[in-house]
C-alpha cells in the first residue's frame, strides 16, 4: 500500500477519486439536475436507483445508503469542492462543475447506464 | 384485530398511512401519473438523464422509505392483460411490484379494467397456492358470467374453495367447488362493492384482498392488502353474514338468499368486454 506524499493531492486525482464510488455518482448526477438536495431526497434517489433503476437487483438498504451518504460519501464530495453540505440540515448544494469535471461526469454516466463498457467509452473519445 | 362489521368498514381498514410516490427519469410518464393520481398519493416527478429504459419509482409511506418499482415494467398497470391466471405465456408480474408497494393505499375514480389487474394478482396466487378459500364478489351475478370458465378452471385443478357473491340477475350453472351466494346482503353492500379475497390457503404471506366501490358507471374507490390480519377479518365477515352454513347442500344446489327484485341501473354487469 503507497502512503500518501503530498497532503494535497492535484486536482485530477482528487476529482477521480470523487467519482470512483457510484453512490457519490449518482448524488452528482441529481444534482446536475436539481442543484440542491436533501439527504432524504438522495437516499431515496438512490435507493431506487439500486433497487429497481439503472442498478436493478442491487440490494441495498435504504437506511444503511443515508448513512453512508452523510458519514462518507457526501462529505468525500464536499471535499474535493464539489458539493456544500450542511450536515445539520442535511442538505446538499452543488458547486459550478469546470466543464472538464463535467465532461468526466458525463462519461461516468454513460457507463453507468449504458451497455457499453467504460473501456469502449474511453476508447472512443480518442478521436 | 376486532371484527370487521360491513363491507364498506372492511375498506377502511385497508386504507392505510400517507403515502408519496417518485419517479426518476429523463421524462414525466403522463400515463402512469394520470393513473398514480387516482391514489391517495402525493405523486411527484424527479429529472434523471438516464434511459427512459431504466427509470423508476420510489415509495414513501409514513416517512419511511417503502420500496422502488421499475416503471417501465410498471406501465403495465394502466392497461392490464386480460389472461387467465395460469397463462405465463404473456408477461404479466412487471407491474406486480408497483402492485405490491400501492397495498393499503386508497384509490378513487379507478376504471373496472385497472381493477382487474389486481383481481388478476389476487387470483393467480389463489392458483398458485392451490389450495386455500378464494373469495369474489362481483356486485351482480351476471358479471360473473364471464369469468365463469376461469372460475370453474380455478376450483376443478386446484384444492381451491371458491365462493361467489353477487346480486341475482343471473343464475349460473353448478360447478363443483363454486359456492354461490346471491343477493343484494346487508344495506345492499353485494351489489354496491366489487371484492377478491384470498385467504392464502395456510400460508398468511400469500393472504391478499381488493375491495372497491362503485362510483359512476365504470369507476371505483377501493383498496387492496396484503395484511393477513386484515384479509382474515373480511374472509370472517363474509363467511358469517353470507354462509356457507353446510357446503354440502350448497355446492349442489347454490345458495339462494332472499332475493330484491328491485332494477339496479347503472350496472351494466361488467361481464362483456367494455375496455
Amino acid at each position: 500500500m503507497t502512503t500518501m506524499a503530498t497532503a494535497h493531492e492535484d486536482p485530477l486525482s482528487e476529482y477521480l477519486r470523487a467519482l470512483a464510488h457510484p453512490y457519490r455518482r449518482v448524488v452528482l448526477y441529481y444534482l446536475r439536475e436539481h442543484e440542491r438536495a436533501t439527504l432524504d431526497a438522495l437516499g431515496d434517489c438512490l435507493a431506487g436507483w439500486m433497487g429497481a433503476g439503472p442498478e436493478t437487483g442491487s440490494s441495498a438498504d435504504p437506511e444503511t445508503i443515508r448513512v453512508a451518504l452523510h458519514h462518507v460519501h457526501v462529505p468525500k464530495l464536499a471535499d474535493a469542492g464539489l458539493l456544500t453540505y450542511d450536515p445539520e440540515t442535511q442538505r446538499a448544494t452543488l458547486e459550478p462543475l469546470s466543464p472538464t469535471v463535467d465532461r468526466f461526469v458525463s462519461t461516468a454516466l454513460d457507463a453507468d447506464t449504458g451497455a457499453e463498457s467504460v473501456d469502449h467509452l474511453l476508447a472512443r473519445r480518442d478521436d | 384485530m376486532p371484527t370487521v362489521t360491513s363491507v364498506r368498514d372492511a375498506l377502511e381498514r385497508i386504507r392505510g398511512p400517507q403515502t408519496t410516490i417518485t419517479t426518476y427519469g429523463p421524462e414525466r410518464d403522463d400515463a402512469l401519473h394520470e393513473f398514480l393520481e387516482r391514489f391517495d398519493v402525493e405523486l411527484s416527478h424527479e429529472r434523471l438523464p438516464i434511459p427512459a429504459s431504466q427509470s423508476y419509482l420510489t415509495v414513501r409511506r409514513d416517512g419511511t422509505y417503502h420500496g422502488s418499482a421499475s416503471l417501465p415494467d410498471s406501465a403495465g398497470v394502466d392497461d392490464p392483460p386480460r389472461n387467465p391466471p395460469w397463462d405465463d405465456t404473456v408477461e404479466t408480474a412487471g407491474y406486480r411490484e408497483l402492485t405490491a408497494l400501492l397495498a393499503g393505499t386508497a384509490f378513487t375514480s379507478v376504471q373496472r379494467r385497472h381493477l382487474l389487474a389486481t383481481s388478476r394478482e389476487i387470483e393467480d396466487r389463489a392458483w398458485r397456492v392451490g389450495r386455500g378459500t378464494l373469495y369474489a364478489g362481483f356486485q351482480s351475478l351476471s358479471a360473473f358470467r364471464s369469468q365463469l370458465a376461469v372460475y370453474r378452471r380455478l376450483a376443478a385443478e386446484t384444492a381451491l374453495d371458491v365462493r361467489v357473491y353477487g346480486a341475482p340477475d343471473w343464475e349460473p350453472p353448478e360447478v363443483p367447488g363454486v359456492l354461490v351466494h346471491s343477493g343484494d346482503g346487508v344495506e345492499s353492500e353485494l351489489g354496491a362493492f366489487w371484492f377478491v379475497a384470498f385467504d392464502g390457503g395456510g400460508d398468511d404471506e400469500m393472504a391478499c384482498a381488493l375491495v372497491a366501490e362503485q362510483e359512476t358507471d365504470d369507476t371505483y374507490r377501493g383498496a387492496w392488502t396484503y395484511d393477513p390480519a386484515v384479509v382474515r377479518a373480511f374472509t370472517a365477515y363474509l363467511d358469517e353474514t353470507y354462509g356457507p352454513h353446510s357446503s354440502a347442500d350448497r355446492e349442489t344446489s347454490g345458495e339462494r338468499d332472499v332475493v330484491d327484485d328491485r332494477d339496479t341501473p347503472g350496472q351494466d354487469g361488467f361481464g362483456e368486454q367494455n375496455g
